[in-house]
């Protein structure tokens, strides 16, 4: 068991590898395969000015955030997949997606009339949304005796109500340039990656990864249910508390820079489940490495697939998602069943 | 070592647990008994400090509730009634979670998680995961988790609470996980169990607890407990009572039901 998880851990590491060679070397504007290469010193064929800045300004950037984004997203949803005790389980779920895009499209559509317009709020006005439909959802959800995860779960559900109804409203008050704008945020994206809107990710999203993975052990104690985990010495009350607010930093941080990004956080924990088990100690990593690899290709494939244009990164990994984790419903039933 | 005072347990509007007034002793392993629905589990719950109750439960003299979950983990160990066997967790996995409360390093923990796997004759499926096993092999990889948690230099004054830890188990586990748990009690601590076979709990156990709807019926040593009227009364069968030919133990014997 144990050799088999160390192979699907340095699967997920070549992953990372080659997907972030391919993003680095080939696009629509130009294409070589020793492009990474050429920043060793003493390679025979140094980079150009229009190497250098492709790779540098643009690639690079695109890349960091794909990982961050790819690694945070699986790793959020693995957490809150053994919090719930349920493999459906989402930060989309718990509303945090759904509150963040009710702020930043607020600010895309209403922006201009108050005078907070660029990414920079919008990015801003993503975390604080998911900052505070998190608090309500867990203040909805909390109790005396601590959070209750299924009242967690459909407080989410009404969450995102209300969101769709409000983002629905939004757009009678968006002009064409707006309206374009929120659909293409909805559907997620990274090209607007840059190096000046990095630091704001990668601490947001650093900070997160960082504490989820510290929690890990804590996390591993709630496969055997929440009174086990009390048992075991875990302060369960702290722990849920701990992990939503990581998550929903993490989470808004994500939705800030790219957009709704959807299924990544649903489908990878699963297939890393099904290939390590629910052994946090292997399946948290593998999620976080698969998760990582798999966004930056998918990054690759919406940004070449119909070249010069982009696709909403969005559109792949639900069509590509939804797919297979019907596929996987099926297949997986009675193991499923097993395992929770 | 556990004192018990308690004026009531309510679980919403229903009473679900009467006065109780009991002081449990270390060394002690109490069988917990009773039909269904006399409030075994309420008890060990409660025990467990899961539910709100009305009075006083001290264990070494500190109410339960001020106990801190990490310092309450190497003193008091509880094996739910429904195991849970997460998917793609090894045996050995989950007992060594029982040392989440400690600070030692992972190949230590691993030592001592196939300590406990040899004494309950598991080690031979340490590494396949729980949720390939067996009802009588889950059950005995909690039992060792249990003790492995409670595994301390200097043991004495710890508590274990197990609700049905033989159900699912052979005559040949019974005993061997009931012989661990006596010597477990042997050594200045005490065990909790709820029973249904009564010939075991008369076995191995030093007192009987006897619950009827959630009261206190009975506490005393098998010899006393184990008498025909009272377990007829409790169970509402026709009960005989003999003596083990060798350690002298009472023996109880049921009849078949006709309908």
């Amino acid at each position: 068991m144990t050799f088999e998880r160390r192979r699907w851990l340095i699967a997920g590491a070549v992953g990372i590898l080659a997907s972030s060679w391919l993003l680095l070397s080939s696009g629509p504007v130009l294409s070589d395969w020793r492009l990474p290469l050429m920043w060793l010193p003493g390679f025979s064929a140094p980079m150009n000015e229009l190497e250098q800045t492709v790779v540098t300004q643009l690639r690079l950037p695109r890349l960091v955030l794909g990982l961050l984004v790819g690694t945070v997203l699986a790793q959020s949803g693995t957490a809150m997949q053994t919090l719930c005790r349920n493999p459906l389980a989402d930060p989309g779920l718990i509303g945090i997606s759904g509150g963040a895009a009710v702020f930043a499209l607020s600010v895309i559509a209403l922006g201009a009339q108050i005078g907070l317009q660029g990414s920079f709020w919008v990015s801003l006005a993503a975390f604080l949304g998911a900052l505070l439909t998190t608090f309500l959802v867990y203040r909805l959800a909390g109790g005396k005796t601590g959070v209750d995860v299924a009242t967690l779960l459909l407080a989410g559900v009404a969450i995102n109500a209300l969101a769709g109804a409000l983002l629905g409203l939004l757009s009678y008050y968006a002009d064409d340039d707006a309206l374009r704008l929120m659909s293409f945020w909805q559907m997620g994206s990274l090209a607007g990656a840059n190096w000046d809107q990095l630091p704001l990710g990668v601490v947001l999203m650093g900070v997160s990864s960082i504490a989820l993975f510290m929690l890990r052990k804590s996390i591993n104690t709630l496969l055997l249910g929440e009174r086990q985990a009390r048992y075991l010495g875990v302060n369960t009350r702290s722990l849920k508390r701990q992990l939503i607010i990581w998550v929903a930093l993490g989470v808004g941080g994500a939705v800030a820079l790219t957009g709704m990004i959807g299924f990544v956080g649903l489908i990878i924990p699963h297939i890393a489940r099904l290939l390590v088990g629910a052994n946090i100690r292997w399946l948290m990593p593998v999620s976080m490495l698969f998760g990582a690899s798999v966004l930056v290709l998918t990054d690759w494939i919406a940004k070449t697939i119909v070249a010069p244009a982009e696709l909403p990164i969005g559109i792949i990994t639900a069509s590509v998602g939804a797919p297979f984790f019907i596929y996987l419903l099926i297949q997986q039933k009675r193991r499923l069943h097993a395992g929770y | 070592m556990l004192d018990i005072n308690i004026a009531h347990v309510k679980c919403g509007q229903k009473r679900v647990l009467g006065a109780f007034d009991l002081t449990l002793e270390a060394g002690e392993f109490v069988a917990l008994i009773g039909e269904n629905g006399a409030g075994k589990s309420t008890l060990v719950n409660t025990l467990a400090g899961e539910l709100n109750y009305q009075g006083s439960i001290r264990l070494n003299g500190r109410e339960l509730s001020n106990w801190i979950p990490k310092q309450l983990a190497p003193v008091r160990a509880v094996m739910e009634q429904k195991l849970s066997a997460p998917f793609g967790l090894t045996v050995s996995e989950l007992v060594g979670m029982g040392r989440f409360w400690s600070n030692e390093t992972d190949v230590v923990t691993q030592q001592r998680a196939y300590k406990w796997l040899q004494r309950f004759d598991a080690e031979a499926f340490a590494d396949r995961t729980m949720d390939t096993l067996s009802g009588g092999e889950q059950q005995r990889a909690h039992i060792a988790r249990c003790l492995c948690q409670l595994d301390v230099a200097v043991p004495g004054e710890q508590m274990l609470l197990l609700d049905e830890p033989t159900s699912a188990l052979d005559v040949y586990h019974q005993h061997s996980v009931l012989a661990e748990l006596r010597r477990f009690t042997r050594q200045g601590n005490l065990v909790i169990a709820v029973m249904h076979d009564l010939n075991l709990a008369s076995l191995y156990a030093d007192n009987i607890l006897l619950l009827a709807d959630g009261a206190l019926k009975h506490f005393a040593k098998p010899e006393t407990v184990f008498r025909s009227e009272i377990l007829e009364k409790t169970y509402r069968s026709p009960v005989y009572i003999t003596k083990h030919p060798n350690i002298h133990k009472p023996m109880i014997f049921t009849e078949p039901r006709h309908l």
